[in-house]
């Protein structure tokens, strides 16, 4: 086990690294910049899916949750002057707030009709942001959402520049899965896991299941708000349509074929597809297609996902040594 | 091939179509590809780059195919043609599409990858969507853009001075098509109107042209309906504008299909007025639809039968690349001559703020869409908006034909 | 009072066409316990066959619709076979991925197939009565008595034939009803199909009342999940209810008050549905 711990470390230290070099990596191509800043938000919305997802239930409120924190800090700025740097914290505690509230009633279905309930409950949050005009903007959407400067005394960021832009989302994107991690990691993420496993069991066992699970979905989506407002500030522009339920599918897609036991399956999942997707574009026609045909062939031929390809090359490894 | 009339008879050739179509589909899209690697011309002379951010696939793919076409047939055309002539120089025209699904965010990152991968100095956009997540990144860089869309005033005009809007909005074809209902059924029969489009920007925007409108022309507005883009039955919310009796209908922008449920409903329940829609291009479609209810159904900017020898060359052309032609596609294949145009005037494929204001000077007089010119100094400060000959055509008891050729007769203060 | 009635009407014959399609959703559920995601794409791909039959080929029209539903039984029955089958057992996700990935490939694939423009199916009747202000199109009518049909002649396959009756035990017990000499592998592909061909006939229904397009399978697996997650997962009464409930928010909201209010209401039921009776108005409680 130890060796393993060893080798996961491993894994993580590199990807941090790579993540830490890539603007020098890519020589500095924006494009290319962009399409890592994409990665990282959609590794963000994948991986606190995932938390939610440890309890055993997914939500398809996801995207919902994260146009709250986009519009709440999008809003802040453009209505009343009141810069990212609070707009990003705001955004997270505003949606954290009204998952709390809509969980309560929400814990009471289960499995599948949660997940239904859940996608209800999505839908209708993202129609709000598009009936009440004045205060949202309606279709018509947020406009001019820039980003903020930082003034450190000797040097000056302004983060409407993309490599700099990316290290922010880099930041609050590797705190999230440090966070997930961690809890994933300690006595609550076993509780999690054991109401995963069985919900009646842990109640017995004397896990307060109602509890952990509204606690969960708060924090899930407090960070899902986070990973909005950085979304917002990164495109200026929000519509209700930027978070419509196709956002928590692919969200959903991300962790399906990245993996479903670790934290490291939505965090591969949400890399690669966000790459093949990217790749696709020049297709046109076929692009929807080919991603179709990806995600069917990686369920089929790989179970379990991306996350348990260290496992086969081991074996595998393993097997020819002897 | 998409006008209403299938004289031969359909059972012969249907099969061997669909086979036709299918493989052209494909054999195009994988050719597709193959336009991104430099032809063999292309070595010798230098290349413009165009770009396309454009839906190709999603539920809006259908006018990004559309748009696309014009491009990628009129480069053909012209490279052929010997090209683009710059200081006496040839150019040969290289277009390179990216999908966008029709989404702000998708489309801000084609965009994002034509403008700093491909290094294009001349985009085109097709809808609203594609358009706002265009703009963000073309203006700053310096890149022209052209594009299909009718809402979002507050992107247009002199502070987007390389943005460009070539398809008449409802807007400008309003001046085309209220005039012609005037002429045909008379002014006292079109007191009144009433108003249905979708529940999102668009249908709001084009709420906005169409008051505009019949404030110009003294009509009365009655109800304002919207409908959800999830709606399957139309019978309500017609049922609730009908009520108020409008002497007219304009559905704005409904595609074709949605048009027509409109159509059927309304005739189903008894309404007899002329119904309008600047965005339904689809004759064929609405027939098929609404069937003996297809009445009194007016179709500007929509040409289903090619007259001139331009019309009749493009619609040919169109079925043999891409193995069908309609009426949207011909609307947007003036786009590509028009720029080629302003860049031999301007004498340059860089500098871009040159080009456009050659651009806005482009008057074309034989294309799909007849005489074609940039309006729109008076009212945006900048001429950046397409006017063109309006074809209307009209559905009279099951029988579509154009009706009527006129230049929209804009308002002096345009 | 006109109107009233024409709102019932409208109300009445929508609900049934929501209910068809959500039939076939809450029978492949409750059977597999799969999401069938691509549940809009047997009807989309029916509606496009009763379109190639009778309009390109010229064939009759009923006939159309019973080719229609036979092909895609046929489909839906291979798709069991070689991609759900495998899954069975598996976590559910898997399953509503690979579904995902369906829809994903055929609206596109169909795209490239049948083109991106709109089409039409006439109608094998038209015309209708104007009795006192409330139109009454035949159309409409055949469509409803043919749905209401169907949904009767599902519900009575399901009570009182052999296959129908070890259906409904696969779906309350498969380990029982398979130890019983219940052939489990084959009826979940006979329920898939069953699911998608009736899928295929409110497809062919909805498509001659409406218009067709490739993608516009989306929209009714939205239409079906709301109404099958409103009446219970695996409930054909539960369907029929959902889908007379969903129907008659939408005529009657969106006549007297407005479209985006009805979108929004119908959530709002479902939601509220959920919280008070957490497995739907006649659902089970799976786990």
């Amino acid at each position: 086990m130890q060796h393993l711990d060893r080798a996961h470390k491993a894994a993580w230290t590199g990807l941090l690294i790579v993540a830490l070099l890539l603007p020098a990596l890519v020589a500095f191509d924006t494009y290319l910049i962009h399409v890592a800043i994409t990665i990282t938000l959609n590794v963000a919305l994948a991986t606190s899916m995932w938390m939610i997802w440890s309890l055993g239930f997914i939500s398809f409120a996801h995207a919902g949750f994260m146009g709250i924190g986009a519009y709440t800090s999008a809003l802040l700025l453009t209505k009343l002057g009141i810069s990212m740097w609070y707009g990003l914290w705001l955004g997270a505690l505003m949606s954290g707030l009204i998952a709390l509230i809509i969980s309560v009633p929400l814990m009471r279905t289960r499995a599948v009709y949660f997940f239904m309930a859940s996608w209800a409950v999505g839908e209708v949050i993202k129609r709000n942001f598009a009936y009440f005009r004045d205060l949202f903007g309606g279709w018509d959407g947020v406009f001019d959402i820039n980003p903020a400067k930082i003034n450190l005394g000797f040097v000056q960021i302004d983060f409407a520049d993309r490599v700099a832009y990316y290290y922010l989302s880099l930041f609050f994107v590797a705190l999230i899965v440090l966070i997930i991690h961690r809890t994933n990691s300690s006595r609550t993420g076993m509780m999690y896991w054991s109401i995963h496993e069985n919900e009646l069991l842990a109640q017995h066992t004397g896990v307060n299941v109602f509890r952990e699970k509204v606690i969960a979905f708060t924090v899930a989506c407090t960070l899902a708000g986070l990973t909005g407002a950085l979304y917002a500030h990164y495109q200026t522009y929000i519509s209700p349509k930027s978070f419509d339920i196709w956002k928590s599918e692919f969200a959903l897609v991300h962790v399906i074929v990245g993996g479903l036991t670790t934290v490291g399956g939505p965090v591969a999942g949400a890399i690669s597809l966000t790459i093949v997707d990217e790749l696709l574009r020049a297709t046109g026609y076929f692009r929807t297609m080919f991603f179709g045909v990806v995600l069917i062939a990686t369920v089929i031929l790989l179970p379990g996902g991306l996350e348990t390809i260290p496992g086969r090359l081991r074996r595998l490894f393993q097997r020819s040594g002897k | 091939m998409n006008t209403w009339k299938s004289k031969s008879p359909p059972s012969l050739i249907t099969r061997r179509r669909l086979l036709r179509t299918g493989t052209a589909a494909i054999g195009g899209a994988l050719a597709a590809p193959a336009i991104l690697p430099k032809s063999a011309l292309a070595q010798t002379m230098p290349t413009i780059k165009i770009g396309g951010a454009v839906p190709l696939s999603g539920p809006v793919a259908y006018w990004g195919h559309s748009t696309m076409q014009g491009f990628v047939d009129g480069a053909a055309v012209i490279n052929e043609a010997g090209g683009v002539m710059i200081d006496g120089e040839p150019h040969q025209l290289e277009v390179i599409n990216y999908d966008t699904k029709g989404e702000v965010a998708d489309s801000r990152a084609a965009t994002l990858r034509l403008v700093e991968q491909d290094e294009v100095k001349f985009v085109y956009s097709q809808a609203a969507a594609s358009t706002v997540g265009m703009l963000q990144v073309t203006e700053p860089a310096n890149v022209l853009s052209i594009v299909a869309c009718w809402g979002y005033l507050q992107l247009f005009g002199e502070d987007y001075p390389l943005h460009f809007r070539a398809e008449m909005s409802d807007y400008e074809q309003g001046f085309a098509y209220i005039p012609y209902m005037q002429d045909k059924y008379g002014k006292d029969a079109l007191k009144t109107a009433a108003f249905i489009g979708p529940d999102d920007q668009d249908g709001i925007d084009c709420h906005f042209s169409y008051q505009r409108l019949m404030e110009y022309y003294g009509i009365e507005q009655k109800g304002v309906e919207y409908f959800n883009w999830e709606d399957t039955d139309f019978y309500p919310i017609v049922a609730k504008t009908i009520r108020d009796k409008p002497d007219f209908i304009v559905t704005s922008p409904s595609p074709p299909g949605i048009t027509a449920s409109i159509i059927k409903a309304a005739r189903e329940m008894g309404y007899k007025g002329p119904i309008a829609s600047p965005a339904a291009s689809e004759t064929k479609t609405i027939l098929e639809v609404a069937g003996e209810h297809a009445t009194d159904v007016i179709l500007p900017v929509t040409n289903v039968s090619p007259s001139t020898d331009t019309q009749k060359a493009i619609e040919a052309r169109f079925n043999e690349r891409f193995g069908s032609f309609n009426a949207l596609a011909g609307n947007y294949s003036w786009w590509i001559y028009s720029l080629k145009a302003a860049l031999e005037m301007a004498g340059t494929a860089t500098d871009t703020m040159a080009v456009a204001e050659a651009l806005a000077q482009v008057e074309l007089n034989d294309t799909y869409v007849g005489k074609v010119k940039w309006a729109g100094e008076n009212s945006f400060g900048v001429n950046r908006q397409g006017i063109y000959d309006c074809f209307t055509t009209t559905i009279d008891d099951g029988v579509a034909e154009v009706s009527d050729i006129r230049f929209p007769a804009l308002p002096d203060d345009y | 009072m006109t109107e009233l009635l024409q709102m019932g009407l409208t109300g009445f014959n929508l609900g049934l066409m929501y209910a068809l399609i959500a039939i076939g959703l809450t029978l492949i559920f409750g059977v597999m316990r799969i999401i069938q995601y691509a549940h809009g794409e047997m009807f989309m791909l029916g509606a496009f066959t009763l379109y190639y039959w009778h309009v390109e080929f010229g064939l009759p029209y009923w006939l159309g619709v019973v080719a229609s539903a036979v092909i895609i039984f046929g489909f839906g029955a291979v798709l069991q076979i070689v991609l759900f089958r495998p899954l069975h057992g598996k976590n559910i996700l898997y399953s509503l991925a690979v579904s995902l990935g369906l829809v994903l490939i055929i609206s596109s694939t169909g795209q490239i197939l049948f083109g991106t423009t709109v089409k039409g199916i006439p109608g094998p009747v038209s015309g209708g009565v104007l009795m006192g202000g409330t139109y009454l199109s035949y159309e409409r009518m055949v469509i409803s008595a043919v749905s209401a049909a169907l949904i009767a002649g599902l519900w009575f396959f399901l009570r009182f034939t052999v296959t129908g009756l070890a259906i409904r035990a696969v779906a309350e017990d498969p380990d029982t009803s398979a130890l019983q000499g219940v052939q489990t592998k084959r009826i979940h592909w006979i329920a898939f199909g069953l699911g998608s061909a009736m899928a295929a006939i409110a497809g062919c229904m909805m498509g001659t009342l409406l218009s067709i397009v490739p993608t516009m399978g989306f929209l009714a697996t939205i239409k079906a999940f709301m109404i099958v997650i409103m009446g219970g997962l695996g409930s054909v009464v539960g369907a029929l209810v959902g889908g007379m409930v969903l129907g008659m928010i939408d005529s009657v909201v969106t006549t007297t008050i407005s479209g985006d209010i009805a979108l929004i209401l119908s959530f709002v039921v479902i939601f509220l549905v959920l919280v008070f009776r957490p497995s739907g108005l006649f659902g089970q409680n799976w786990d």
